[in-house]
């Protein structure tokens, strides 16, 4: 077993790679060119000004004033950007601490209107949240919450919660009573079970988890735009603000627009050049199911 | 007088409060004994090992082990170790931690103590140099010994083993079945096997409980199983090739029976049964494939024809026919019959177990175990 484990997991050699593999290379890049093409627009383009000529000037708006009209002026992107990454560390801690233990409640134990709430949990994941927005507004007036993020982090996390509860059950729905059982013979509480045994073992689920729901409040913009006024709030409204143009012009020269976007999207890869061997990892554990 | 390990006294278990899947199980279980609850899948012989354990409580009945009542003694407290099928290695620790988990539970030990508790069994189970690596890396063999090492390294009055084996390939098998019954003499443990595998129940274990539908069909030591098998389905389930049944009808002959079936008349004393017989009563004969002997003459035989012969290397096997019931017959492998003619076979009356047909009880006088 550990043997081919070995085969699998060791650096292909050269000349055991698949023949013919550059056909498939091929094809596979003419389908993603829909995607690269616009991408390396967006990176050359960040590095370029209005004549062509490479720069670094399109990133002064990171730390000096960028004017979108006369008299207006959008604030230096350290502050969106630090909100943005507050909101989006509240919104993935907040959604990881309620759903884990919810799912595994749904998932793992015996209580009145179990099925009922598994239920309601499918149907509230399908809601579209654009339909609930004036009772968002009331339910943050109410909470005097109106015009803060923290209220919108509330909804965010709130909406999100029925897919991910669903999801992390499935994750918990995947592994074997045996350990658990096993852990309780052994004399540890059901409690410690949990945190000592089944979470390592769903380690992979829950950082499906934290990376999308990270990934999710990073890249919010509906709500904030709605319920947050000013061009500043996070980084998502910061670009908006940069596009938010009379005719669908922007405000903004499109090298600068494009430094923008593309220094948006550096954590989005770097969130996933961290996750991924986690994210990837199929369930390796030393029980046979 | 001395209570036994474990007593189960009319334990039921029920998990919608409406079909039972176990249930008016009596069971007792002697220090030192390696008893084999052995049936087919759902029979209720795991459920009976979870509430054992004291995952499952009993619906009713009661459990008491070396005389206290342990229905609601929580599984720590027990004092049992367990073997789960799959073994239940935490993935995420190495074997030392694996092994070290049940101590680290007991708040007084110091890491220590856990050191050299963890070091000793696994040199009991000869896993010494497997301590650091961690479970995913181990074969199914190394797997199932880590599994062992956890489940004694709290030195349990009782070990709990839930099909420990089914993982493991035939080789394999029979040598984990040795280490573990040498582990469980030598160390004295009261062990309790789950088990579909009635050769692993007869090789293991000192008692086998055969269980059906919920209930214990008999209990006794494995050559009792075999040799007198308590009902039809203890004799079905025990044994292969499995015995042979010829239904046929059992009548007063002079001081003796003689019992009429499709492929002859069979003489029977009544030393060999069990109960008044006054009128005919029909019956199933039982007998093992190589109780039988080929003989020339056609009296006190059964008439059989020969479908077909395998050679099984130590022995032949000749696939007959008799009637509408297929016989098998084993012979020694010097012994050669022709296959197109009909062979004339007779009973070892010592081996042969008579059931009563309706009720499928067993009416053999035990003359001979």
């Amino acid at each position: 077993m550990s043997d081919s484990k070995t085969l699998r997991l060791g650096r292909m050699r050269d000349d055991d790679r698949p023949y013919g593999v550059w056909k498939f290379l091929l094809v596979i890049l003419v389908f993603s060119a829909v995607i690269l093409v616009p991408y390396g627009w967006l990176i050359t383009s960040a590095f370029r000004d209005t004549s062509g000529a490479w720069t670094l000037s399109n990133w002064s708006f990171l730390v000096k004033e960028t004017q979108l009209r006369r008299g207006i002026h959008l604030p230096p992107a350290i502050k969106p950007l630090m909100s943005s990454f507050s909101f989006a560390i509240i919104m993935a801690a907040s959604v990881v601490t309620i759903t884990v233990p919810a799912a595994y409640a749904l998932s793992r134990t015996e209580f009145q209107g179990r099925r009922l709430m598994a239920k309601l949990l499918i149907v509230l994941d399908a809601f579209p949240q654009v339909a609930l927005l004036t009772s968002f507004i009331m339910l943050l007036s109410k909470m005097h919450l109106v015009n803060k993020l923290i209220g919108v982090v509330f909804l965010k996390v709130a909406m999100y919660l029925p897919g991910s509860i669903w999801l992390m059950k499935g994750f918990f729905d995947h592994i074997s009573w045996d350990i658990e059982w096993a852990s309780i013979v052994d004399g540890a509480s059901r409690f410690k079970t949990f945190l000592r045994i089944i979470v390592p073992a769903a380690k992979p689920g829950i950082s499906v988890i934290l990376v999308n729901s990270f990934l999710s409040g990073w890249g919010e913009y509906i709500l904030i735009n709605l319920f947050i006024s000013g061009h500043s709030a996070t980084m998502s409204s910061f670009i908006g603000a940069m596009m938010d143009g009379e005719d669908g012009r922007y405000l903004v020269p499109p090298g600068v627009l494009a430094a923008a976007c593309f220094f948006y999207i550096i954590p989005v890869i770097i969130t996933f050049a961290v996750s991924q061997k986690t994210l990837l990892q199929v369930r390796q554990g030393g029980s046979k199911q | 007088m001395s209570e036994p390990m474990i007593r189960l006294e009319n334990i039921g278990k029920s998990y919608d409060g409406r079909t039972y899947a176990v249930r008016g199980m009596d069971l007792t279980i002697e220090k030192g004994d390696f008893v084999a609850l052995l049936g087919p899948s759902g029979c209720g012989k795991s459920t009976t090992l979870m509430m054992l354990c004291g995952l499952y409580r009993p619906t009713e009945g009661s459990i008491y082990f070396n005389g206290r009542y342990v229905n609601n003694i929580l599984p720590k407290d027990r004092n049992i170790g367990m073997v789960f099928q799959s073994y239940a290695l935490y993935p995420n620790m190495n074997v030392f931690e694996n092994i070290a988990f049940p101590l680290k539970q007991l708040k007084h030990l110091s890491k220590r103590e856990i050191r050299k508790r963890v070091q000793e069994v696994a040199n009991t189970v000869k896993i010494p140099e497997l301590l650091h690596r961690m479970p995913s890396q181990l074969s199914g063999g190394q797997q199932q010994r880590v599994a062992m090492c956890r489940a004694l390294v709290k030195d349990p009055d009782i070990l709990l083993l839930d099909e420990p084996m089914s993982n493991l390939d035939a080789r394999l098998k029979l040598e984990i079945r040795d280490e573990i019954k040498k582990l469980q003499e030598r160390l004295a443990l009261t062990a309790i096997i789950v088990t579909h595998d009635q050769e692993e129940a007869m090789a293991i274990s000192s008692h086998i409980a055969v269980i059906d539908q919920g209930s214990i069909q008999q209990y006794a030591a494995p050559d009792v199983l075999y040799n007198r098998p308590k009902n039809l389905f203890v004799a079905s389930f025990i044994g292969t090739p499995p015995m042979n049944f010829i239904t046929g009808t059992l009548e007063p002959m002079g001081e003796d029976f003689v019992c009429i079936t499709a492929g002859g008349n069979i003489t029977i004393p009544a030393a060999l049964i069990d109960c008044d017989l006054l009128t005919s009563r029909s019956v199933v004969l039982g007998i093992r494939p190589h109780n039988f002997k080929v003989v020339q003459s056609r009296e006190n035989a059964l008439t059989l024809s020969v479908d077909y012969i395998e050679h099984l290397g130590k022995e032949n096997l000749y696939r007959c026919q008799m009637a509408e019931t297929s016989i098998r017959v084993i012979t020694a492998i010097d012994e050669r019959y022709p296959t197109d003619e009909p062979l004339s076979v007779q009973i070892d009356l010592k081996m042969l177990n008579i059931f009563d047909e309706g009720s499928g009880d067993n009416i053999t006088c035990d003359v001979v175990v």
